[in-house]
Order: structure tokens, then C-alpha cells, then sequence
């Protein structure tokens, strides 16, 4: 059964074909110019100078009207019948879809068009759909026939700038399964030949200009025409030919009438259409036997119509554009296309008005300064690229702006510092214009500036350091520079990866710019997710990052560094957990330097346990010399006593200042130095309460942040979470001397093979590796490197006695 | 020709109800199961028989609404477009298309419902007229710029819409007093047979039908100028003007035809599914 209905179907619609001696004025033609009226289905673009919804702007409902109303005439004077669904475009004229299609069947129709154009931006090709039944094939085999031979004449418009090929689709395929099975609405019910048109991307703007133009509807609509005849090869054909092109400014962009114009622009369309050019047609007596001028619309579209065949001369200019004259041959039943460029009238000297670097109040010019140059007129780009030299050479590129009213050479780089360069150009830049007898410069021009002895944005300080160790959970990192840097696509400018090249992305909402005030930069980098614990990683810093003043760093930044997990800790009893912020209490009068308390308040974000951590805030008045003090008290506080160990976990800000706790005994206080500030993230930091007083009780009861003169970080701020002890006279760990002097670098972290140690001014005497039991694993005496090979891995501590006698100690981890 | 189809119904309900006070009531609509997809329905003047075709018209089907059965017309291309009974529901006129030279073409068939035999009533011509007139003394058939309307056997031409560009599916009350029509840019009218009176009954409307003297009933639709956004069978009581809609959001309604005879209501969706609605309040 199928196949039998099949077949009527093909006895429907079959046959289609040279043999028949087919008419034009046998046809009927049912046109639906697609959308109707001024609302957002009707399809407006917002196209200079129109504001968006102007009904005297863009609106496809509009054109496809216009192409349908000519569509409608051209058929009409060749005899054959035609029925629009519409000729007016209000708000009423938006129809249904299916008393469309209803009344191409009820008037007995031989083909149906609907006329449409397409929305996309960046790309401009033809669309042409046709009714599926069922999905995947032509509802006739005719369909798809049409739909090729309209889409082979649209193509054939060099008025348009295509971008690809035309696309010729099945409704139902071609939106499923976004729209569902039901395909295009006003072919859902056709039972005639017919097809929907997207002539073009409306969205495209240049195209958009042209479907602003009537001789540009004219010439699609003259396209539907002659594909009928060539699909029913009908026995008459046009007995006259068309003259059709754009006309544009050979030089100018198209900035030149649209303000910044954003859009998408290809090949030709870049150039500006010229509006108001006269196009005339003459024929071999002289005679105007067309004339045209084209619109405002910014398109420079002229299509002389219905011409008679034979050879003329197209004559095109204006007052502002030199005339050009080139013969034409016009060829019935073809469209000849004449797309024309027009030199514009510069009929004056090229001066420049402006030239050379800004130079500053010093008399300098930075050493990112491009060198700039203004013209009375637009410049002629190679000429001008031939007439400059700057002595001492320095490598670049050129930039023109302002439709090449002005032009930057712009340093590769930069410009050396502390250099006096001359800028020379001769004579021979000029305008464009080729008609004129002098468009050159007078007299060459020379100019000289000196730059000042900058050249390159420095990376001051970093973290991790090269080596160093970072907290696997969601760590963060920073890049600090002498002046602020230009943020924008930094990301792309930063690579981090670990040992097989994984790239470990950026969490850029959280990533933060340029903090630091005093006109200094830097760049706070929140990785996204957590690292791999005894992963190592490599980062980059592409030498491309430039500071505000466009000075670039030059040499890349490279690093490595490690995952560790804080928390890995030998066991050792909390004695505050740091849930309760009110354990710590800002003390103004004790601190120095501080004109605000430093506060302390909850932190569930960073937290490592518990409920909460406490973050610890201050704010110094000056760079230097201050101490934000906190009064730490509990009801219940651990009893210490010498050879004891404090523990605390510390969120630090990479302030380089120093965090201190401190013990008292009655009046006897005692401060120990926890740790530098010199981190991001979670650290855990171990003092050794080596110097109380024997045979008295001691407790935490305050701590401070010594202020290490900064320019940059006179406000910050740190969390605190569980605070640990350890029993000295309980051996163990606990018998290890320290005082935590010095900045002493240790790497790697962890460690496999060897352990490298750097930073003791004074030499290093001896190194012990001792494991949590407190025995010595490994040891060795003069060097700065200590050979971890055979130790299992595991959490240790590295005693460092430096040849001054002062020790330190600090946790390493040993993984393989 | 006949061929004798099995055919099997179930009722299901798929489209909610909503209705207030003073607009009219109707059944929750059910769907009526039948095997394939059902496109371009045309119910009997007893509201007994379907007709129905596929999604392009090709073929022309019969549905028995009360057993189910149905019997395949003509299996021609268009056959299915605009079919219309005589009178008295004993014949079915329709066309059929062939291509003609390349053109299209189409001739009148009479189908007799009682013999099962089919006519040639005219060959393959480019008339595109309607068929209401090959044996009624009264009926309406619109002629896009104008309504033909025919009363006892009476002929008049109508434009009862100031500025209409076509009028599209015109139909005459049962009381044979009142006209109801299309015209797609201006909406859906009732007039007298002689074009006064002339009354708005909805801004747009297809399909619209007469229920009884004094309901109608028409598919409201809107569409981005691509596809059908939403599509429902709409209502109105004439005399207040107060409107119900008869389906709900999810349901796109396609095609509607109503039976005054019997009150009922067949509307089939784009996706070729077939529903029926009763209304239940009386007629007035």
C-alpha cells in the first residue's frame, strides 16, 4: 500500500520536465511573504542609524513584503498568475500558518514560495527548505528540485558576500529535534510544490543593508521568477538583462559612516558602501538609457533593470568620488554584475597633524609608547610603511585607526630604556587618492623623544616559592609586580600543569587583580578544585603580561611546586579549636601603630575543622614598625611548661609580617615567633616553649602580628584553626631544639630523593631527620643537602643546626 | 472502491478542562486511538462520519465514529483537501490533482456513500472552485475576495468586511439564519445572509465551525512565522461573547470540524492525533 501511494504521489508531482510546453501566463504562483507586522516574531535588527524596534528600521517582515509585492509584478507582466498572502505588513497581517497554506490549495496553486531571510551574525549563506514526509524525504522529489535551482540563482548574486555554499534541507530534518516532528507550519499542509527561502542572514549587517534596498528585493524576486522558468522550463524567458553591483570606497572602511561598527564584516563588506553614487548606463549614442542612485543605507546597491540586450558603457562617480567609466555587455535573461570600488577626491597635499610618543611632564616618553602619527587625510598604508624609519631600528607592527586618519608603529615589546630615537618620514607617504597630481607629503618630517629608564614590568615576589609546598585543597596563588599589570586575558597567559601536562585550570571568579595599592600589581590565582597530594606542578607566566603603562615582563615566570596535605600531622592533643571566635579579643591600647582594633570573627570559609576557624584582621597605620595585638583567653587553658610544643594552623596572606604567640606566668610573658607570613593558604607551624621558666605554669593568653616593613601590606589578614600540644617532657618530637630563626628554603616538599636546604647565612653545621618516635633516621654534617633515598615516606622533622649554633626545625614529607 | 479496515477505539483523556460561568461547557477532550496519523477532518451533517486524509491530502478516508470502522475513499492525491458531503450526507464531493502539462490540475469526484461507487463529475480542470453548490440550495462558500452565498437556490456575492483581503471557511448557521467566516487579517465574523449585521466573534481564528445556533467554535494559534507556538480549540458562546478554551498548552491543535446535528466537536492535533469534544450545555 505504501508503495502504491507512493507512486500517486510521483504521478502527482512528476513529469516536471522540458517536454511540456509550458507558458508563463499558464502558471499560478501563491507568494507568502514570511512574518507580517512589528513585533519581536517579525524580525527586527538593530542597524544603524535606526534604535532597536524603529519600524523605519530592519524588519524581515519588511523585505520579505517587498520581495514578495516585486515578485508579485514580475509575474504579473509576464502573464502568469499570482496570489500574496499578504500586501500590507501591520500587526492584522500576521496571519496564521495554516490559513496560509490553505489558501495556496483552495486557489489550486502550481507552486508555493515562501520568502523569508535568516538570522546568524558572522555568516551569510542561503537556506532553502523544503516539506519533508516523512522525515528525511522530500514530500515531493520536486521540492527538492525547486529548492536547488532557487538556491543556484540567489548564490549567483555578487551583490552579497557569501560566506559558504547554500544549504538545501529537509523542514522536518533540519529543525529536529530542537522543534519537534512537525516541521515548517505554512508546509505542513501544502499539497503543492513549494519551498520557504532564507535569502541570507539578516543578522549579518552588511546583508542587512542590502535587504534595505528595493532594487536588492528586486533582484531576489527576479531570481524566484527565472528559477520558475527553469524549473518548468517554460517556453518564454526574460528578453531583457540586468546591470547590478555595490558600490564602494576602494579605501575607506566602513567606520567611515558607521560609528564602530562591531559587526562581522567579510572581504568587500569591510569597505565603506558608497551612498548617493550615480550609476548611469549609456548606451553607444550617448544616450542615458538607466540611471540610478544609490540609497543611504549604507549598501551602495544599484540594480538597472529589464535593460535591452547589448553593449553599454557603466558610468559611476560623484562629487566626492573620482567617475569611473567600463563598458558592459547586457545579455537577456542574466544579470551582468558590475561591483565597482571608487577612489575618493583628496585633492590636497597628505599633511601630518600630530606626531611622535606622548611624552610626559619630565620630558620622557614611557617605553611602551607607540609612535603616533595624525593625517589631514586618510593615509595611503604602504606608502607610509616605505616613508618611515626610526633610528635605532626598532622592531613593529602598524595600527590604523579612524578609517587611516591615524596610524601607531607599535614596539613589538618595547622601546629600550634610556634611549634617544629619531623617527623619520619621508616624503613620498601619501593619500590614496590616485587622480591628484601632488598627494604626497611637502617635505619629509623628523622628530625625535628620549625614553625614560623603565622598560620592563618586574615580577617582585611570588608564591609558592620555586620548590616550595602548597595545601592541596583548592590552594591559591600569587604573582606580586612592581606596578599593576592590565589583567585582561591573563588567564590565557598562565599555565599550570602537573607532571603529565594535565592543565590544572583557574577558578576565575575567584581569581582577584591589582590589590595591593601603592601602585604596585599583582595577581591572586584560585585554582580550581583541589591538587593531588605529592603531585608536583609547574607554572608559567607568559612574558606577554604587561603592565597599565603596556610594559611587558618579557622573560616568562616558571616554577614548580608541590601538593602536601597540612593536616597529615603527628598526632598531637587540641587544646583549642578555634569554633568560638570570642577566644580571641583585638586589643588596641597593647598594639602599636594601629589607629583601628584588630578584630577577630568567625571563618567558615577557610576553615580546616570544626565548626570554624577564627580569622584575625588588621590594619596598620604606617609601613612600618606596628603590631596588631589579641588577647587569647579560656576558661580552661592548657597548663605549659618548658620543652613543651604549640601548634597552630595558620591561613596566611603573604604579608611577610610575622605571627607570635605569646605565654605568660604572672607577669612574666614570653613570646615565640610562629612563622613569617610569607604563604597563601593553610600552614601548620610548630614553636618549642624552650625558655619558660622552670618549675612555673604558663598559658596562652595573647598573640600579635609583627609588622616587616612593607610598602604593600599594611592591611590583611589570617585564620587560625585547632592550636596542638605537645608534652615535652614526654619525649618524642618534643625534645627537638629550635627557635625558628631565619627564612630557611626547604625543597622539595615532598621529597623522594634528596632534601635541599638554603637560607642559613651562617652555614649549616649538622641536619637531622628525625620521625615522629623522635628517632634520628638520617643525618649529615656540612652540607646543605640531605639524602632521604632509603627513608620510608612519611611525615618528619628536619633539624637544621646552623654552624652561629641557632637550630631550627621543620616538618618534611618523604613520598615516592 | 472500498477496503474494509479494522479498527479499534479508546478514549483517553489528555487535555485538562477549563471553563467558568457563563462561557460553554464541554467534555474533557478524549482521545479517539486509531492506527496512523489523522490529518484534515470533515465531519458528516449527523456528526456520524469522519473523513479524513493524510498529512498532505493524498487519500480520503471515512471513519465510522460509532464502530469504529473505516473505509478508504480514494486513495488519489488531494483527494483528501476540503472534501464536503451533499446535503443530506448521501454523497461526498472532492477533487482529486493530477499534474497537466506540468500544471496542476484537478477534477470533481462524487463519492455515493450508501453503493461505495465512485464518479467522475468533471475531468481534470484548473477550476479551483468549491464544491458546496453541486447539489445545495443553501450554503455559503467563500471565493477569497468574496463570500458566495446561496439561498434556496438564490445566488449573492458578499465583501461584508470593509477592506478584506480573503475569506476563508464560511459556513451557515443551522437555523440557516446567520453566516460565520474567516477573514485571516481581521478575524472571525457572523453575519446575515445578506452580509448586515455584521458581528466580530474572535480576532483570529481558523477552521472556525458552527457548534449549534448560538456557539462556535475555532483553533486560535500562534506561530513565530516558523512553527506553531501553541494552538488550542476556543469556544464562544455568541450571544455573550464569553469564551472557554477547550484544551490545554501541551495539546497543539491542528484541524477542527463540529456536527450541529449531534454537538460534537473532532479537532485533530499537528502531530496527527485525533480528539473528541461534547458540549454539554444545551442548546439555547
Amino acid at each position: 500500500m505504501k508503495r502504491s501511494l507512493t507512486l500517486l504521489v510521483l504521478a502527482l508531482v512528476g513529469g516536471l520536465s522540458s517536454v511540456w510546453a509550458v507558458k508563463m501566463s499558464d502558471l499560478k504562483i501563491y507568494i507568502n511573504p514570511g512574518h507580517g507586522g512589528y513585533t519581536s516574531n517579525d524580525r527586527p535588527i538593530q542597524l544603524y542609524p535606526f534604535a532597536q524596534n524603529d519600524t523605519a528600521g530592519y524588519w524581515e517582515s519588511t523585505s520579505n513584503l517587498y520581495k514578495g509585492l516585486h515578485m508579485y509584478h514580475i509575474l504579473d507582466s509576464l502573464g502568469a498568475q499570482a496570489k500574496l498572502s499578504r500586501i500590507k505588513n501591520t500587526e492584522a497581517d500576521d496571519r496564521s500558518l495554516g490559513s496560509i497554506s490553505k489558501e495556496a490549495n483552495d486557489w489550486g496553486s502550481d507552486l508555493f514560495f515562501s520568502i523569508h531571510s535568516n538570522a546568524g551574525e558572522g555568516v551569510n549563506y542561503l537556506l532553502m527548505l523544503y516539506r519533508e514526509e516523512p522525515m528525511g524525504t522530500p514530500r515531493y522529489p520536486e521540492n527538492l528540485t525547486l529548492s536547488n535551482i532557487v538556491a543556484q540563482n540567489l548564490q549567483s548574486n555578487e551583490m552579497s558576500n557569501w560566506t559558504r555554499k547554500p544549504q538545501v534541507a529537509g523542514d522536518v530534518t533540519f529543525y529536529y529535534p530542537g522543534w519537534g516532528t512537525a516541521g515548517l507550519g505554512v508546509l505542513r499542509n501544502l499539497y503543492v510544490v513549494g519551498l520557504l527561502s532564507e535569502g541570507g542572514m539578516h543578522e549579518h549587517r552588511p546583508q542587512a543593508y542590502r535587504l534595505m534596498n528595493d532594487d536588492y528585493w528586486w533582484l531576489e524576486a527576479w531570481h524566484f521568477v527565472k528559477s520558475i522558468m527553469e524549473f518548468y522550463n517554460t517556453e518564454d524567458r526574460f528578453v531583457t538583462g540586468n546591470v547590478a553591483g555595490v558600490v564602494y570606497d576602494d579605501h575607506n572602511l566602513r567606520s567611515m559612516d558607521i560609528p564602530n561598527p562591531t559587526f562581522t564584516m567579510h572581504g568587500r563588506d569591510k569597505l565603506a558602501p558608497v551612498c548617493g553614487a550615480v550609476v548611469e548606463l549609456v548606451d553607444a549614442t550617448g544616450k542615458v538609457v538607466q540611471k540610478r542612485t544609490t540609497d543611504n543605507m549604507f549598501n551602495g546597491v544599484f540594480v538597472l533593470r529589464n535593460v535591452a540586450p547589448g553593449d553599454y558603457t557603466l558610468r559611476i562617480g560623484n562629487d566626492k568620488y573620482y567617475t569611473v567609466e567600463q563598458p558592459v555587455t547586457v545579455t537577456a535573461n542574466e544579470v551582468t554584475y558590475c561591483n565597482t570600488p571608487l577612489n575618493m577626491k583628496r585633492e590636497f597635499p597628505l599633511e601630518i597633524t600630530v606626531k611622535g610618543p606622548v611624552t610626559g611632564e619630565d620630558g620622557l616618553v614611557s617605553c611602551s609608547s607607540p609612535i603616533e602619527l595624525e593625517f589631514n587625510t586618510d593615509i595611503d598604508e604602504q606608502s607610509l610603511e616605505e616613508a618611515f624609519s626610526i633610528t635605532p631600528p626598532v622592531a613593529g607592527y602598524w595600527k590604523y585607526a579612524d578609517n587611516n586618519h591615524s596610524a601607531k608603529y607599535i614596539p613589538e615589546v618595547s622601546l629600550e630604556p634610556d634611549v634617544t630615537y629619531t623617527v623619520n618620514i619621508a616624503g613620498t607617504a601619501r593619500t590614496p587618492d590616485k587622480t591628484y597630481s601632488h598627494p604626497q607629503l611637502m617635505e619629509p618630517v623628523n622628530f625625535s623623544f628620549t625614553t625614560r629608564n623603565r622598560s620592563r614590568l618586574d615580577v617582585t615576589e611570588y608564591y609558592p616559592a620555586d620548590q616550595g609546598a602548597v595545601h592541596f585543597a583548592a590552594p591559591t596563588l600569587e604573582v606580586r609586580f612592581d606596578k599593576t599589570i592590565k589583567p585582561t586575558g591573563i588567564q590565557n597567559l598562565i599555565t599550570i600543569t602537573d607532571t603529565e601536562n594535565n592543565k590544572v585550570n583557574l577558578n576565575s571568579r575567584a581569581c582577584q587583580y591589582n590589590k595591593l595599592g601603592n601602585g604596585f600589581g599583582n595577581a591572586v590565582l584560585a585554582l580550581q578544585g583541589n591538587l593531588k597530594v605529592g603531585e608536583k606542578y609547574t607554572f608559567k607566566l607568559s612574558g606577554d603580561l604587561r603592565d597599565t603603562e603596556s610594559l611587558p615582563m618579557g622573560e616568562d615566570l616558571q616554577f614548580e611546586f608541590y601538593a602536601n596535605d597540612v593536616t597529615d600531622q603527628p598526632e598531637a592533643p587540641v587544646i583549642e579549636t578555634f569554633d568560638v571566635p570570642t577566644v580571641l579579643v583585638g586589643n588596641l591600647e597593647a598594639s602599636k601603630g594601629l589607629t583601628v582594633k584588630p578584630t577577630a570573627i568567625k571563618s567558615t570559609n577557610p576553615k580546616l575543622f570544626g565548626t570554624g576557624a577564627v580569622k584575625m584582621s588588621y590594619s596598620f597605620a604606617d609601613t612600618h614598625d606596628g603590631e596588631a595585638m589579641w588577647d587569647y583567653s579560656v576558661a580552661e587553658p592548657q597548663p605549659l611548661e618548658t620543652g613543651d610544643h604549640v601548634g597552630l594552623y595558620v591561613n596566611g596572606d603573604f604579608s611577610n609580617h610575622e605571627l607570635w604567640i605569646g605565654v605568660t606566668a604572672g607577669t612574666d610573658t614570653k613570646w615565640h615567633r610562629v612563622c613569617a607570613l610569607t604563604f597563601r593558604g593553610w600552614e601548620y607551624h610548630e614553636v618549642v616553649l624552650d625558655d619558660l621558666e622552670a618549675g612555673y605554669v604558663y598559658n596562652v593568653d595573647r598573640m600579635k602580628i609583627v609588622q616587616v616593613e612593607s610598602p604593600i601590606t599594611q592591611k590583611g589578614a589570617i585564620v587560625v584553626d585547632d592550636m596542638l600540644y605537645r608534652d615535652g617532657a614526654a619525649g618524642g618530637v618534643g625534645d627537638i631544639i629550635a627557635d625558628g630563626a631565619g627564612n630557611v628554603n626547604i625543597y622539595p616538599i615532598p621529597a623522594s630523593d634528596v632534601i635541599n636546604v638554603e637560607g642559613v647565612d651562617s652555614g649549616i653545621a649538622k641536619m637531622e631527620l628525625v620521625n615522629v618516635a623522635g628517632a634520628v633516621v638520617a643525618e649529615v654534617s656540612g652540607g646543605s643537602i640531605i639524602n632521604v633515598s632509603s627513608i620510608e615516606s612519611g611525615v618528619y622533622l628536619l633539624r637544621i643546626t646552623a654552624c652561629d649554633g641557632k637550630s631550627t626545625v621543620s616538618r618534611v614529607v618523604v613520598s615516592r | 472502491m472500498k477496503i474494509m479496515t479494522t479498527f479499534f477505539v479508546s478514549v483517553m483523556a489528555v487535555c485538562g478542562f477549563s471553563a467558568s460561568a457563563l462561557v460553554p461547557n464541554f467534555t474533557t477532550p478524549h482521545r479517539i486511538d486509531i492506527s496512523g496519523e489523522v490529518y484534515h477532518p470533515v465531519l458528516s451533517p449527523d456528526g456520524s462520519t469522519l473523513l479524513f486524509s493524510s498529512a498532505d491530502h493524498t487519500g480520503l478516508n471515512s471513519l465510522d465514529l460509532a464502530t469504529g470502522k473505516i473505509s478508504v475513499i480514494d486513495k488519489s492525491a488531494a483527494a483528501g483537501f476540503e472534501p464536503t458531503f451533499s446535503h443530506d450526507g448521501s454523497k461526498i464531493y472532492y477533487r482529486t490533482a493530477v499534474k497537466v502539462n506540468g500544471l496542476m490540475n484537478r477534477d470533481v469526484r462524487c463519492f455515493d456513500v450508501k453503493s461505495s461507487t465512485m464518479t467522475e463529475i468533471a475531468k481534470p480542470n484548473r477550476d479551483s472552485r468549491a464544491l458546496k453548490g453541486i447539489d445545495r440550495q443553501t450554503y455559503a462558500a467563500t471565493d477569497f475576495d468574496h463570500i458566495n452565498v446561496s439561498v434556496d437556490g438564490k445566488l449573492s456575492s458578499l465583501d461584508p468586511v470593509a477592506g478584506a483581503h480573503t475569506y476563508q471557511w464560511a459556513s451557515i448557521s443551522p437555523d440557516g439564519t446567520r453566516i460565520l467566516f474567516s477573514e485571516p487579517f481581521k478575524g472571525v465574523f457572523v453575519c446575515n445572509l445578506d452580509g448586515t449585521d455584521l458581528k466580530p466573534v474572535m480576532p483570529k481564528g481558523d477552521y472556525p465551525c458552527w457548534i449549534d445556533d448560538s456557539t462556535v467554535a475555532a483553533v486560535v494559534s500562534h506561530d513565530d512565522g516558523y512553527i506553531v507556538l501553541d494552538s488550542a480549540v476556543v469556544l464562544v458562546d455568541l450571544a455573550s461573547g464569553a469564551t472557554a478554551t477547550a484544551t490545554t498548552p501541551d495539546c497543539l491543535v491542528g484541524e477542527l470540524t463540529a456536527s450541529p446535528a449531534n454537538r460534537s466537536i473532532i479537532f485533530t492535533t499537528v502531530e496527527g492525533e485525533l480528539y473528541q469534544i461534547n458540549p454539554t450545555n444545551t442548546e439555547r
